[in-house]
């Protein structure tokens, strides 16, 4: 397990949870998935809840200094996903500049904001 | 004037034209149409025959986007310009013609040195409810194609045209004129539904870890190559799986959910990417890219 993981498991979740009082559920989110972001779509399915319900709570979370918002980066011209800050949406980044090693490493993408869509992930993390 | 655009038909209005080949006929018959009548043959081509990509998106104010289309230019040295507009108030619904701008360069024959021209782009925009469809020919035209088309000869074409290039001018159209910036339709879980079914095969697919990567599982290409549920079962069964598929490359063995036996897709669920990879006559590719968009 990589420190970013256990320290989400660790730090950040458990408070998320309290804050949402479904800890349970979110602990076995984590374990079951490993998944290292959340969206809307993810939080709705997972509590049961409206998507804009989701996103009402998710904005809280955000507004309380718990989570960040950013997007994800999965257009198929990219062999990776990644995460990238809003203030990257428009600009151009090389694969190998957000960690990507292999043979077209420097290959540029065009980060446009129709190519992306919006995750949280945990404040501070990196 | 009607212009269905089936093959058979495609013979049968050919067939006063002069010339001894199709592609003679043809030539004749685009050269006797006027320029409405030929945009008229190439919105209905989208709707069942050309070789296509579509983009799938979600908007929220679907009847500012449509007045944005409807309001579009049609003259103008601008990179999107309107041919057909299409509006019916209830059920709010567009379908426009737009041809969109492209640069391609290319290296002349002999002495002629590099070449670059702005060639229009034929792209069909559906806006229904609330998914908005984005719908582009595919071009793979050779050199010697592109040669003809634009009336000189040339060595090597520079320009790689891809279907994503017209996706984002045309999203990039709606924002500029003051509208949402539409959002791309994850149609996963669709994709898995039809890949369950027994009526596609799927040969190959690849399914997002997360940003701990991706897997791909693919069937040996070539002769007798076999679907992924016929000969790895198990990797099938993770694809199927799987919350965001990145990939999945359908045959279908008969007709199912609006397509013919004999259609070849490749889907790009996680962003609503869709690419025909077949002659899509008898189908309705519409209608099965507006459920694969009904998540």
């Amino acid at each position: 397990m990589n420190f970013l993981k256990s320290w989400l498991l660790r730090e950040v979740w458990p408070v998320i949870a309290r804050r949402f009082f479904h800890l349970r559920e979110i602990e076995r989110f984590i374990e079951m998935t490993g998944e290292r972001y959340l969206d809307t779509a993810r939080w709705a399915g997972m509590r049961g809840i409206s998507e804009i319900e989701a996103e009402r709570q998710l904005e809280y979370g955000v507004q309380s200094g718990i989570l960040q918002r950013c997007f994800l980066y999965e257009w198929p011209d990219s062999p990776v996903q990644f995460i990238v800050p809003p203030e990257y949406v428009g600009r151009k980044v090389k694969l190998r500049d957000i960690g990507y090693i292999g043979e077209d490493d420097g290959r540029v993408i065009a980060v446009s904001e129709f190519r992306v869509r919006e995750i949280f992930i945990a404040a501070g993390a990196n | 004037m009607d212009w269905p655009l089936w093959e058979k038909k495609i013979l049968e209005l050919t067939a006063k034209f002069p010339g001894k080949t199709t592609a003679n006929k043809l030539g004749a018959m685009v050269a006797g149409s006027t320029k409405e009548q030929l945009d008229g043959l190439l919105l209905e081509g989208f709707a069942g025959f050309v070789h296509q990509t579509a983009f799938l998106a979600r908007v929220r104010t679907p009847a500012d986007i449509i007045g944005i289309f409807a309001d579009a230019p049609r003259n103008g040295d601008i990179d999107l310009l309107l041919r057909i507009s299409q509006v019916d108030a209830n059920p709010v619904r567009g379908r426009f013609l737009v041809f969109i701008k492209r640069r391609m360069e290319f290296v002349g024959s002999q002495d002629a040195g590099f070449l670059s021209f702005d060639i229009p782009f034929p792209v069909a925009i559906h806006v229904t409810g609330n998914i908005l469809i984005v719908q582009v020919m595919t071009m793979q035209s050779g050199i010697s194609t592109w040669g003809r088309i634009i009336g000189q000869r040339f060595r090597k074409k520079l320009t790689v045209v891809r279907a994503d290039y017209f996706h984002e001018k045309t999203m990039g159209f709606i924002v500029a004129a003051g509208g949402e910036s539409p959002k791309y339709i994850d149609c996963s879980r669709r994709a898995v539904e039809l890949m369950k079914s027994n009526r596609v095969d799927t040969f190959g697919g690849r399914y997002s870890a997360g940003l701990d990567g991706d897997t791909t599982y693919r069937t040996i290409r070539g002769k007798g190559k076999r679907a992924l549920r016929e000969s790895r079962l198990k990797d099938f069964n993770s694809l199927i799986g799987a919350t965001h598929i990145l990939n999945a490359e359908l045959v279908f063995k008969a007709a199912h959910a609006d397509l013919e036996a004999g259609s070849k897709v490749a889907l790009y669920p996680n962003v609503g990417k869709v690419s025909f990879r077949s002659n899509l006559e008898g189908c309705d590719p519409d209608e099965f890219l507006k459920k694969l968009a009904t998540t």
